[in-house]
């Protein structure tokens, strides 16, 4: 626990010298407009820092959130950690419904150790049920990619 | 007011409305039923859906949610001793005991009932209270403003369960999140590096979902898919009434625990979960059988859980009168309000009294749907926990995706809610609270525009604030609050007095 706290801290320093760094290239304060849009975010650098300090001077006790085996050892963590940046990454390229299906399937069988025709079963019926809520009923434009494509001429989504 | 109330069930009373309420209470409770899964998580997951509502439509839906999940973290206290919400951790103690002393009945019928009091109780208490409030509030200026806020954000460090530094460093945190993007005053891009999405600030909507939303599925991964032993809660109605005596021990912890909650509720940082804690500690004090608490104390149990429902109520009145959020849950209230176009705020009964009156209509009505709901249905909310972690996880992280991207339309936003949500996964396995960071996110640029305009009124001298007594006052109540707050932090020894 104290190790996780204390590397927040340190995390937290790097944060307020860069954010610090970045806020000292904006006016502070201008003899004719007052306080500037540099003001606030130095003061912010500066008080970030102390708490930082503050928080790895006394990390304080207890037990890890999520208990103590490492999450890096955990499949399943790291499956559903690797679909939440993959979709990320793949959405501007491959759209929402195809990141979102293989992602499932991925979490399914990787994570969850269920068979292929479970995992897609799941996925199918997910992603089309997302699709229909947010897409057809509630009119929210979809991210571009291979399947919304084919969908919006049938008006079942719109392509933001 | 009693046209305004009229006013409120009038907007109340329309199909969508009534509707969403329902929803609202009915989510509110599945959500309190589930472990992990809290207010902030769904109201974050719901935040995009509630833009296809008009503003009303919206915060029915989500105050629903807010209030409904203290009476759904009751049925796992009692029959589980999981607390499916923060607000009935305390429950979990006297509630539990008493359902294995046979009495599960009586301490989930004396829970929505009191529940059911002190909810009214607290709607009331914002109906009597917020019209004068918003009249004093409307007469306060830049310098008024920016210490109201400095005070509301100590008020976090207090009552954070993390401690004061963590928190302080969350809010802090918060606070530069919330500068991101254009200048409010000059227009100067800030901590944009060259990437146009961020021109308009880092959006609630990744922030929330990434912080709350996908740092859950994180945990959800990381925990087993177990299922825990339920209690057995009973079946007919009359299963849920308390004998004469449970009543009567009852009706005291009733009262005090709506009035109690209702006035930390009003509190910045307070709200339900320091209510229910007070109450417990109130009750064990002025209880005739203190050798009963720990072991299947009913004051133990009505007590918390009137607070904790009036706390809810409470803590509407710094939300809707000063656009100041007590709590992680009214901050993602006034984020849904602001995308909106809504600014709460003093001015809110004059300019959008509909909204004003029709929460506070919904609130009464959804006080009367959650007592409804909630004793026949136990048995039915309590399947919520079978369903499988693979169908809840996967479900989180479509709806993440698809909700974050619908709120601006921009790749950037999902790939910035990946990295909240790796972020706060980080900072909550750390025993980081992460309310204070999304409270000072939603502060913080009322809190750089007040006190930048303030700044340049008086010319840079800060000194000028001693020639408002207002913001003195505020400035005063900040700096006690958060000299104590460094001086002593008992609040967890009433739970480990009471337990086990």
């Amino acid at each position: 626990m104290r190790g996780h706290v204390r590397a927040v801290g340190i995390a937290a320093l790097v944060f307020a010298a860069l954010a610090g760094w970045e806020a000292s290239r904006l006016q502070a304060w201008s003899p004719f407009d007052g306080p500037g849009p540099g003001l606030v975010p130095q003061v912010l650098a500066v008080l970030i820092a102390v708490a930082a300090l503050g928080v790895m001077a006394a990390p304080g006790d207890g037990a890890l959130e999520g208990g103590d085996a490492s999450p890096l050892r955990s499949r399943c963590f790291l499956a559903y950690g690797a679909a939440m940046l993959g979709v990320a990454l793949a959405l501007p390229y491959a759209g929402f419904i195809v990141t979102g299906f293989a992602a499932t399937l991925l979490v399914l069988r990787v994570g969850e150790g269920r068979s292929w025709a479970r995992s897609a079963g799941w996925a199918v019926i997910l992603v089309v049920a997302v699709t229909l809520l947010f897409g057809t009923a509630l009119g929210v434009p979809f991210p571009d990619g291979p399947a919304e494509r084919m969908l919006a001429p049938l008006r079942l989504i719109r392509i933001g | 007011m009693i046209d305004g109330l009229m006013q409120g069930f009038a907007v109340l009373l329309t199909f969508q409305n009534l509707s969403l309420c329902l929803l609202g209470a009915v989510l509110g409770t599945l959500v309190g039923v589930l472990p992990g899964l809290g207010p902030a998580t769904t109201i974050a997951l719901l935040l995009p859906i509630s833009l296809k509502l008009d503003p009303t439509g919206a915060i029915i839906l989500l105050a629903g949610i807010y209030y409904g999940v203290a009476y759904g973290g009751t049925i796992t206290s009692v029959l589980m001793r999981i607390p499916g919400e923060a607000s009935s951790v305390v429950t979990c103690i006297d509630g539990y005991a008493m359902a294995k002393n046979g009495r599960a009945g009586a301490a989930l019928g004396i829970a929505a009932i009191g529940s059911f009091i002190a909810g009214t109780v607290g709607v009331l208490g914002v109906m009597l209270l917020s019209p004068p409030l918003a009249e004093i509030v409307i007469a306060f200026g830049p310098w008024e403003y920016a210490a109201l806020m400095l005070a509301g954000l100590s008020m976090i460090a207090f009552f954070a369960a993390s401690g004061v530094a963590r928190a302080a460093l969350m809010a802090l945190i918060g606070l530069f999140l919330g500068s991101v993007g254009l200048d409010p005053m000059a227009g100067t891009p800030r901590f944009t590096f060259g990437v146009p999405a961020l021109v308009d600030g880092i959006n609630i909507a990744p922030l929330a979902l990434g912080l709350f939303g996908l740092s859950e599925l994180l945990f959800l991964a990381l925990s087993g898919d177990g299922k825990p032993e339920i209690l057995r809660a009973p079946s007919g109605m009359l299963g849920f009434m308390p004998n004469r005596q449970e009543w009567k021990r009852s009706a005291g912890p009733i009262a005090r625990g709506s009035v109690l909650g209702f006035l930390v509720g009003l509190l910045p940082g307070g709200g339900a979960v320091l209510a229910s804690f007070l109450s417990y500690a109130v009750e064990k004090r002025l209880t005739k059988y203190p050798h009963e608490f720990g072991k299947g104390a009913i004051e133990g149990v009505a007590g918390p859980e009137s607070a904790n429902n009036s706390g809810t109520a409470g803590a509407f009145i710094p939300l809707l009168t000063l656009g100041i959020p007590s709590n992680a849950v009214t901050a993602l209230l006034l984020g849904a309000l602001l995308v909106h176009g809504v600014q709460p705020g003093p001015m809110i009964l004059e300019r959008q009294p509909e909204l004003y009156w029709g929460v506070i209509a919904s609130m009464y009505l959804g006080n009367f749907i959650l007592v409804v709901l909630n004793l026949p249905f136990v048995g039915l909310f309590v399947r919520a926990l079978e369903v499988p972690r693979r169908f809840m996880a996967t479900s989180i992280l479509l709806i993440c995706v698809i909700g974050t991207w619908s709120t601006g339309l921009n790749h950037f936003d999902v790939l910035l809610a990946a990295i909240f949500g790796i972020v706060g996964f980080l900072l909550r396995r750390a025993g980081f609270d992460l309310g204070p960071l999304i409270l000072a996110y939603v502060l913080g640029p009322t809190l750089e525009r007040s006190l930048r305009q303030a700044l340049l009124i008086s010319d840079g001298d800060l000194m000028d604030v001693v020639n408002h007594p207002i913001a003195l006052g505020f400035l005063i109540v900040a700096a006690l609050v958060l000299l104590s707050a460094v001086t002593m932090r008992k609040r967890p020894a009433v739970v480990q007095d009471g337990g086990s």
